[in-house]
């Protein structure tokens, strides 16, 4: 009888904790749903891969260490794509100090504004002024802003590489759809155009609400 | 973590400080009054609970010396990954183990005796100096991530220098004292029920300990990667599955050898008989062979469920709830009949037992967060951070 | 030296009357338990019992094998063997794990569970009396000598002679003699003892030898298992590092033919 205590009380404390994570909107690793075969299929597969040099951080941006020893910081192919196309206004000006999470800059998917904020710690020592305003192709080549680092001050844990790196961005495009679905005032065009049509719409923001915009910052672009 | 963020209170913390709370109440309890007024021990049933998942704790924790050896013997080097935290597991899950036996002792205040009153027949004595050595070598084991982390380089050094002998004992620690685990009940022919009693019992609890081990190491790191994915700044241990593969197909090898080797005990000593008389033992030692043992050989027997994420998951359950059973059907249902009473554990039992487990998992998870315990990129982003500093110095 | 001394109990000779049980306790210094000794059982405060099958009494009491269990199995050593042939206790060395309990093949130490200090508690035959040249407490008031106290030999010989002066009247069979060793308590009565509620089918072994077969292998499993890890350790790495030339080898030939 002890042993079938035992045994029942170890069984029920992992099914109390799938319930746990199910009224928590999550899923346990065993049962989650793979993202290569269901939805993730319909988004662009090159979107996913990250280049091996490069890290990612929590809010879409990322950082390469140049040769010159300065970090190029960027976004990376989700917050490029993920309303819309995306333009980047708004940088700071050489020779600002920044914390990390500081606004690094801004962007635009159509009409709506969104903050990115930095990754790492450092002073602004140059601009891309080519990418501003513009439609980027290759995310992870057209940096927007360098950085020198304040020594010592990176924060390497915060960041994720290669295949860890392309795994999470497969999350991300899910976690994206989710918010999407129970977000956009008009779930329709969203269903139609985003993952009916085989590629991102260039109109998904047009759909959310300025609150929803604020959410979607929160969701996704906070480190 | 921000202070807020550990206050902030989620299902879990409640219910592990609501468990705590309890335990330690039960402990006071315990200390105060004496094993008479908090547990349902007898004096024909002087084992309980608490030996049993002593039992357990050291059963689970064995992953801790295969896996060493599997990678610094055997230089299988693609199951790294698993040596950190499988060492890990190994220590606290010791530690819990002597934390439960000191609760258990009647007399506490004595617990050092064994290191001067030596009595060299008792298997109880073996096991009591193989727990100490092999946390010594577990501690040594371990060192090296603690050291890291304060880069303290020269102690690493000598200890890499020492480590071959040291897994290598610490293998031999842990084969002795697993298997004596089994020994502690030879004496007891008359009083085990003959469905587990048997002289191959030692032998039989080695087996079943490496195979529960390694589905404990299994299990574990789907618990580590669902606790640990959604905190920032934390590299994501993820499910590494081809490991995990590795290690159940190692499972299925062990699991077919403890049942071949149950079967030739069973068969030798005339005891299949045992199993047609309808008895609460039968029914207990039928379902510990089925979920622990032949379910799990069927369904590793099949690559594509080795390699599918729920399935693994729930053969990993499966091994450690067939070791669950094992280890207190051995300790409490084989003996209840001799013992002539029905013992159930206590309140303050189960509650002391829980809150240690509760304990255990909190020390995990601190370790987890503050020393490199999961390293699998570690060397990429090292590399990055060393070239940084160094452009910052010319 | 003292001779090894033992204790006959005769199950024909004993009226139920209750004196060994209370000497016990006034020997002891044991509290009250029950008011009917004969519904009394062993506990921490009652050593030695005495158990009514219908007409027929039998007592319990440590039976102070010859090679005990609980000696065996205590890891600091807290029970010994005494000369007398006694199973002795020492409550200052015990931490109190309680496998000899568990051990016991007659299931015979008890545990002061009340108690934050506790002890084991159990029968030991009255160890400084006999030292002192008397017989146990529980001997000396059985006023119908069906607990004899003697030299082992001696009661040994005088448990023989009954059993083959009354065949009859006697189970034929020397319950102690042999079960689990043999001890130093004999128990002679008319009927089968598992009719008076004695351990049956005992072996004759003593109980230590199942755990030493198994201690014995513990040297050669170390021996073997070191010699065989260092082995594999050299041969695997050995393995790996020939594989890591050859790979290095193919390269420069390569390397060359380019």
């Amino acid at each position: 009888m002890v042993a079938i205590f035992v045994l029942s009380l170890f069984i029920l404390m992992l099914s109390i904790d799938l319930l746990v994570l199910k009224t928590q909107g999550k899923s346990h690793p065993a049962f989650e749903t793979i993202p290569s075969e269901i939805d993730v299929s319909l988004v662009p597969q090159n979107l996913f891969t990250v280049p091996s040099d490069v890290l990612v951080s929590n809010g879409h941006t990322w950082v390469k260490l140049n040769k010159e020893g300065l970090l190029n910081v960027g976004v990376d192919a989700f917050g490029n794509s993920a309303l819309g196309d995306l333009s980047i206004i708004g940088c700071p000006e050489n020779g600002i100090k920044l914390t990390r999470g500081d606004v690094i800059f801004k962007g635009t998917y159509g009409n709506k504004k969104v903050k990115f904020l930095s990754p790492v710690s450092g002073n602004v020592e140059s601009i891309n002024s080519s990418v501003i305003g513009k439609k980027l192709f290759d995310p992870y080549n057209e940096w927007a802003v360098k950085i020198l680092p304040k020594e010592g001050n990176l924060h390497v844990e915060g960041f994720l590489t290669g295949n860890n790196a392309s795994n999470w961005m497969k999350k991300e495009f899910i976690k994206l759809k989710n918010f999407l679905e129970s977000n956009s005032q008009e779930t329709a065009i969203v269903g139609a155009t985003m993952y009916d049509g085989g590629s991102l719409s260039k109109d998904v923001h047009v759909a959310l609400s300025d609150k929803s915009i604020i959410d979607f910052e929160k969701e996704f672009l906070s480190l | 973590m921000k202070p807020n963020e550990i206050l902030k209170p989620t299902f879990w913390k409640v219910v592990s400080v609501i468990i705590v709370t309890a335990g330690l109440y039960s402990t006071f309890l315990r200390f105060s009054q004496g094993l008479g007024a908090t547990t349902n021990l007898y004096d024909t049933a002087p084992w309980g609970l608490w030996i049993g998942f002593d039992f357990l704790g050291v059963g689970l924790a064995a992953a801790g010396f295969t896996i060493a050896a599997t990678v610094h013997i055997f230089n299988l080097h693609k199951y790294e990954p698993l040596v950190r935290p499988a060492i890990l597991t190994a220590f606290i899950g010791y530690s819990l183990v002597v934390c439960l036996l000191v609760v258990d002792l009647g007399r506490p205040e004595n617990f050092w005796h064994p290191l001067v009153m030596w009595n060299i027949h008792s298997v109880m004595f073996e096991i009591t100096w193989c727990i100490i050595c092999y946390t010594t070598v577990l501690t040594l084991e371990f060192a090296p991530v603690v050291l890291e982390k304060f880069k303290l380089k020269a102690p690493i050094k000598i200890l890499k220098k020492i480590s071959i002998p040291v897994v290598i004992a610490g293998v031999l620690f842990s084969t002795l004292h697993q298997s004596s685990f089994g020994s502690l009940y030879l004496i007891v022919p008359g009083r085990l029920h003959p469905l587990w009693y048997s002289s191959l019992l030692p032998v039989h609890f080695f087996i079943s300990c490496i195979a529960a081990g390694l589905s404990m190491i299994i299990f574990e790191s789907y618990q580590v990667s669902r606790a640990f994915n959604e905190e920032k700044g934390f590299k994501n241990p993820g499910l590494k599955m081809e490991i995990l593969s590795g290690a159940a197909f190692a499972v299925y090898i062990v699991l077919i050898a403890g049942f071949l080797l149950k079967i030739f005990d069973f068969i030798s000593n005339g005891k299949l008989i045992y199993l047609t008389i309808a008895s609460t033992e039968t029914y207990l030692f039928l379902l510990e062979i089925i979920l622990g043992t032949i379910v799990p050989i069927a369904l590793l027997s099949y690559k594509k469920f080795r390699i599918d994420k729920k399935w693994l998951y729930i053969i990993s359950i499966c091994v450690i709830s067939g070791l669950i059973l094992n280890r207190l059907n051995v300790s409490v249902t084989g003996l209840a009949a001799s013992s002539g009473v029905n013992y159930f554990p206590s309140f303050d039992e189960v509650s002391i037992t829980m809150m240690l487990v509760v304990l255990a998992m909190f020390a995990f998870r601190v370790v987890v967060n503050y020393f490199p315990v999961f390293v699998e990129e570690e060397v990429h982003n090292i590399a990055l951070d060393k070239k940084i500093q160094l452009t910052h110095i010319k | 030296m003292l001779k090894e001394k033992g204790i006959l109990f005769d199950e024909t000779l004993c009226v139920g009357c209750g004196s060994c049980y209370q000497a016990c306790k006034e020997k002891n210094n044991l509290p009250a338990t029950n008011k009917d000794f004969l519904k009394d059982h062993l506990s921490d405060k009652t050593f030695t019992v005495v158990e009514q099958y219908d007409k027929k009494y039998a007592r319990k009491l440590c039976m102070h094998c010859t090679e005990p269990s609980c000696v065996s199995v205590c890891l600091v050593g807290a029970f010994t063997k005494s000369a007398t042939g006694a199973v002795l206790y020492d409550a200052d060395k015990c931490i109190g794990c309680r496998y000899c309990m568990q051990a016991c093949p007659h299931k015979i130490p008890r545990y002061e569970w009340g108690t934050t200090q506790p002890r084991v508690r159990k029968c030991n035959m009255c160890s400084e009396l006999v030292k002192a040249g008397k017989l146990t407490a529980c001997s000396e008031a059985c006023p119908t000598e069906a607990t004899l106290f003697g030299d082992l030999n001696q009661i040994t010989a005088i448990a023989k002679k009954r059993l083959s002066e009354n065949p009859k009247k006697y189970y034929q069979k020397i319950y102690g003699l042999e079960e689990a060793g043999g001890g130093n308590v004999l128990v002679i009565a008319s009927v089968p003892f598992e009719e008076l509620g004695y351990t049956p089918l005992l072996p004759k072994e003593p109980m230590p030898a199942f755990t030493m077969r198994a201690m014995e292998k513990i040297p050669p499993v170390v021996a073997v298992g070191g010699v065989f890890l260092s082995g594999m350790y050299w041969l695997t790495k050995r393995k790996n590092q020939l594989a890591l030339e050859e790979k290095n080898h193919v390269k420069e030939i390569k390397r060359h033919e380019a």
